[in-house]
Formats: structure tokens, sequence, C-alpha cells
């Protein structure tokens, strides 16, 4: 097993049907966030399910801070790994105070209100994706932005060694999309947790990732900084564009620019699904 | 909840003290006190001892019985299936039940056993659906709700149709089917709180465990999951406690309706959706007013009875309307 908060050993899962990922090797050390790049129908979304014991991999083996989620209680699992899924909304009308402050269930009993610690720990959560105004609003009435740092923040509370983020800055205008990959640094850099994020944004992965996994048809096509994976070469293979790719001249990170796809651009060939 | 509580108790008092008889809460209480051996027996007329331990009694706490077990199984359906318009009889039981009950009726089992076998059909009845809708509803180990609901919804139909056939063809005994289906808690004794009594009071227990689940079971089976619910358990607990709530209070009053609906729904607008303040919320507002719906059938046209369900139905559902068209918190089916 080698070293990580979050690692995948051969990792080969579906949903019944054909496999949609295969032999997947994949780690994410403590500290550090890690980008899932990679077209529609990758297979990026699977490995999230299979990291948050949602899915059960046909093949291989998960592990979350050395232990196999699947083998444990849903309610030990949901202490080692949080999940901020795309969206989410209840089907009864609770207040962004109590969709975030069930991010500490895995932690208190069925009736517990919660220990002072478990809202001091909700009531930072939600200062931190900046939605402590909004603690007595319905959360249907949130927009689409507002709810998605609701949730967040009910992730955040939930104070797992691992968080999984499926493509957390949809719905977000830029500066909340700015202020969401700050907290996602934060929460590795400072707080010491293993962060793996779907992101569909390639030059937000680049900005934010220590490493990007690259999928195409289900399995890992390249792997490392974003300087040694978004390169030119690659996207060409996986995306099937014509791409530039240029130093940020704020950040220094690698910057995707594309054109248009049309008549002249010699558009290579994506690789096949299997 | 002070003042739900505050409700419960008025409704009580007033259930007990209001009928062709008045009696006052005072006597009530001393004769209370006197059966429990707390005190001697006050200077009140056998008739009122009578009236009040032969009828008021029983049939308000049978009343509070079927409206917590009602309510309770409202609220943990409309939770397990994320949708505020499931009610008890929505996976079957109800009809089952009726079914149940009238098969006796029909075959004339019911009148030789005195009632009980009646109440015992209705209660086979009502389980043997559950468990069949529930079967329908399994695919390997997990439960589809969607197809639960579904499987609910065509079950219910055919029984209902069997049920039409058997009516028509029933001619002496159609009357008191008829009377069985539009449910009522008069004629009813000791006896059957002590079979549904024990049965009902574990079903709320097993309710009040699940508040947690119920909660994160509102974002989905697989956000519930992630946030530390063991889905498939909850699920089966939910659909366990509620069918067997449904099934105890059906098989004792016949199909009352609109208390399991409605409730939970009414509630979620006052004390909020988490479930650790709607379900002792629900438990309190249920028994009331299926006391109170009670006390104007039993009152409003003496010394005639109208039929319980449909006086819950004619409070229930404007006020029901009148909620929905105020809309202040919007609910989404």
């Amino acid at each position: 097993m080698s070293d990580g908060a979050l690692v995948f050993e051969d990792v080969t899962a579906g949903y019944g049907g054909p496999h949609v990922v295969h032999s997947i090797d994949l780690h994410v050390r403590s500290g550090e966030v890690v980008g899932l790049v990679g077209p529609n129908g990758s297979g990026k979304t699977t490995l999230i399910r299979v990291a948050s014991r949602a899915l059960r991999p046909a093949d291989g083996r998960v592990w979350v801070t050395g232990a196999d989620p699947y083998a444990l209680p849903a309610r030990r699992a949901a202490r080692l790994v949080a999940v901020v899924p795309q969206d989410l909304v209840p089907a009864f009308s609770f207040t962004a105070l109590e969709v975030a402050l069930m991010g500490r269930s895995p932690h208190r009993s069925s009736w517990g209100l919660g220990s002072s610690d478990d809202w001091a720990l909700v009531r930072a959560a939600m200062r931190t994706t900046g939605v402590a105004d909004l603690a007595d609003r319905p959360i249907e009435e949130l927009s689409g932005g507002e709810r998605r740092r609701v949730v967040l923040a009910q992730a955040l509370a939930q104070d797992a060694p691992v968080l999984l983020l499926d493509e957390p800055t949809t719905h977000l205008d830029l500066l909340h999309v700015l202020e969401l990959l700050a907290v996602v640094r934060e929460l590795a850099e400072r707080g010491g947790k293993a962060v793996l994020a779907i992101f569909h944004d390639l030059n937000v992965a680049a900005s934010t990732c220590d490493r990007i996994y690259a999928l195409s048809g289900g399995r890992v096509v390249a792997e490392g900084s974003p300087e040694d994976v978004l390169t030119r070469t690659l996207l060409a293979e996986v995306y099937g564009v014509e791409a530039e790719v240029l130093p940020n001249p704020v950040t220094g990170r690698p910057m995707v620019a594309v054109g248009p796809p049309g008549e002249g651009r010699s558009r290579a060939e994506p690789v096949p699904r299997r | 909840m002070t003042g739900l509580s505050l409700a419960f108790v008025a409704a009580l008092l007033l259930g007990v003290a209001l009928g062709t008889v008045w009696i006052s809460p005072w006597d009530t209480l001393r004769l209370v006190a006197w059966k429990l051996h707390l005190a001697g027996r006050p200077h009140v007329s056998v008739a009122t001892e009578v009236i009040l331990f032969q009828l008021r009694l029983p049939r308000v706490l049978l009343a509070v019985l079927v409206g917590a077990a009602l309510a309770t199984a409202g609220t943990l359906f409309q939770g397990l299936f994320r949708n505020p318009m499931a009610d008890p009889a929505i996976i079957g039981v109800s009809s089952g039940a009726a079914l149940g009950a009238i098969a006796v009726i029909v075959t004339g089992g019911g009148s030789a056993l005195a009632g009980m076998g009646v109440t015992a059909a209705a209660f086979a009845g009502a389980l043997a659906t559950a468990f069949l809708v529930y079967r329908l509803a399994r695919v390997g180990p997990t439960i589809n709700v969607a197809t639960l609901l579904l499987a609910g919804i065509a079950v219910a139909a055919l029984i209902s149709a069997v049920m039409s056939i058997v009516m028509s063809l029933a001619g002496q005994q159609v009357r008191s089917i008829y009377f069985w289906l539009l449910g009522g808690l008069g004629a009813r004794s000791w006896e059957s709180m002590e079979t549904a009594g024990p049965l009902i009071a574990a079903g709320v227990v097993v309710a009040l465990f699940q508040v947690g689940d119920l909660n994160l079971m509102t974002m989905g089976e697989e956000r519930a999951a992630q946030l530390g619910a063991e889905v498939e358990r909850f699920k089966r607990v939910a659909l366990a406690a509620g069918a067997l709530l449904a099934a105890a209070a059906v098989s004792v009053s016949g199909v009352i309706g609109f208390v399991g609906l409605m409730t939970p729904h009414l509630l979620r607008q006052v004390v909020g959706a988490d479930h650790r303040r709607l379900l002792p919320a629900v438990l309190l507002a249920g028994p009331t007013f299926l006391v109170l719906a009670d006390l104007a059938a039993r009152t409003a046209i003496r010394p005639e009875e109208l039929p319980v369900g449909a006086v819950t139905a004619i409070l229930g559902a404007p006020f029901f309307l009148y909620l929905l068209r105020r809309g202040r918190r919007v609910t989404r089916v």
C-alpha cells in the first residue's frame, strides 16, 4: 500500500454493465490538492463515488487513512471522508444552518442537539464558506451558488481528513470561485486535508492543484504537476482540442487558451473509449 | 411545543367532558385517581362512572393511540419517500386492512368472533399487503423507493377493485362493510387498546430512534450514506415501523384519512423540517386532531354519529388547502 490519505490500488469499477474505470492507481497525501480532469464520461465522478463508499470496486482496493471504507460502518466511514456533491436540494424546507449541522451527524447521536464544539465547528464552517449570514434562510430560497457553499459548509463540518469535491466551482460567480479555491488550498495546507477534486475548468485546476490526474476512457493517461499534465499534446489527445498552453501572467501556473473548433485546424483524434 | 402540549391536554379534557352527559374535568380527575387507588371514591353517580370508564375514556384514549400511530406513520413515509404527499395508505396498508376486514365480514367470521376477528383480519391484511409491496419493490439487497411508491399504488388499486366486486356481491353485509370503511372510534373497548396499544407504542419508539436518519434521507440516499446513514437498514426499519403503526391503527379504527398525510405536513410549517422537532410535535398534534375530530363526530348531530373519517377530511382538507395556498414555505412535490 503506497502512502497517502486516499489510495486507489488497481481499482476497476462500474455500474453492472461494462466497467467504467479500469485499473486506476491514484493517491492523495495529506496536505495535497489533487485534481481529476478529463472529458465527459471519462470516469471522474465514478472515482469520486468509489472513494466515497457509494460504489464498491469490482476489483482492486481503496484505502482511506489506511482503512477500507467498505469494511467500515457508514458512520465510521463518514468520519474519514467528506464529499461535496454537485448539487443538493433537501425534500423539505430546512434552514441553511440545519443543513450545515447535518454534517456533524457522523459524530453525534441521533437526538444529540450537538455539543458546543459541534456548533462552533458548524458556525466556523459557515463563516469559512461565507454563508454565516444565511443561517436562518430556508435552503430552497437560496441561489445555486449560495446553496453550493452551504453544502460545502456541511462537508467541512464533517471534519474528515479526506475531502472529495465534485466540480466545486460550478454555479459560483468569479469572486466566489476564487474564494472557494482559496478555502480549498487552505484546508489542505493548514488543515492537512487530503483533497481530491473534479475540475472541468482546466485553468482552475492548474491554479489550484498540486498534482493532476488526467482521465480518458476510464484510464489514467497522465499524472503529475499541472505543468507536466496540461500540455498541448495531452489536450489534443484527451479532449481532442487544439490548444496553446501559456504561463498565466498572474499566477505563473500553466494556462490553457483555446479557440473555437473549426476548419483549418488539425483536430486530433480523441483516444477511443473502451 | 408548549402550545401543542396545552392543546393536547385541553383536547383530552374536552373529549372526556363533552357528550350526552357532561362530566366535569374535576370529576374525571377524581374518578381516575380513585381507580388508581390514589384517593377515595368521590361522590359521583354510578352512571357517570360507567360512562367515563366504559365509553368516554376508552374512546378518547383510542383516538390518542390511533392519532399518534397515523401521524407517526405519515412522518416516516413522507421522510422515506422524500415526498410530502406520502401517507400510510400509500404502501397499500389501508386497502390491505380493509380487504382483510371485509373478508371476515362477508364470510360471517366477524359476527362469530364479536368483532375481534375483524380487527385481527384487518391487521393481517395490512401487514401482508405492506410485505407484498416491499417484496415487489426490492431488487437484490436494495429497495428502490420510486418502485415502492408505484408498487404501493398499483397493489392498492388492485385491492380496491377486488373490494368493489366483493361489496357488489355482499348484499346484506354491505352496510357493515361501509361502516368499517368510513372509519370510526365508536364501539371500541379497552380490549382493542390492549391489542393495538403495545404495537403502536413499539412503532413510535422505533420511529423516535430514526430522527437523525430521517433528516439525512431528505437529501437523497447517496448523500445520506455519505453523512453516515446506513441507508438500506433505515429503509427497512422505517417501512416496517410505518406499516406496523398503520396496520395497528387501521385494525382498530378502520380507514381514517388525512391525519397521516396532513399532520406532518402542517407541523413542518410550524416547527420546521428537522425531525428532532417535527416528530415530537406530530406525536402531540396527531392525537389532538383526532380527539377533537372524534368529539365533533359524536356531538355534531347527536344522538346520531358522523363517521370520524369524514370529519377529519372535512376539517382537514380546507385547512390543508389554505396552507398550500398561503405557501409561506413552498413545498416541492
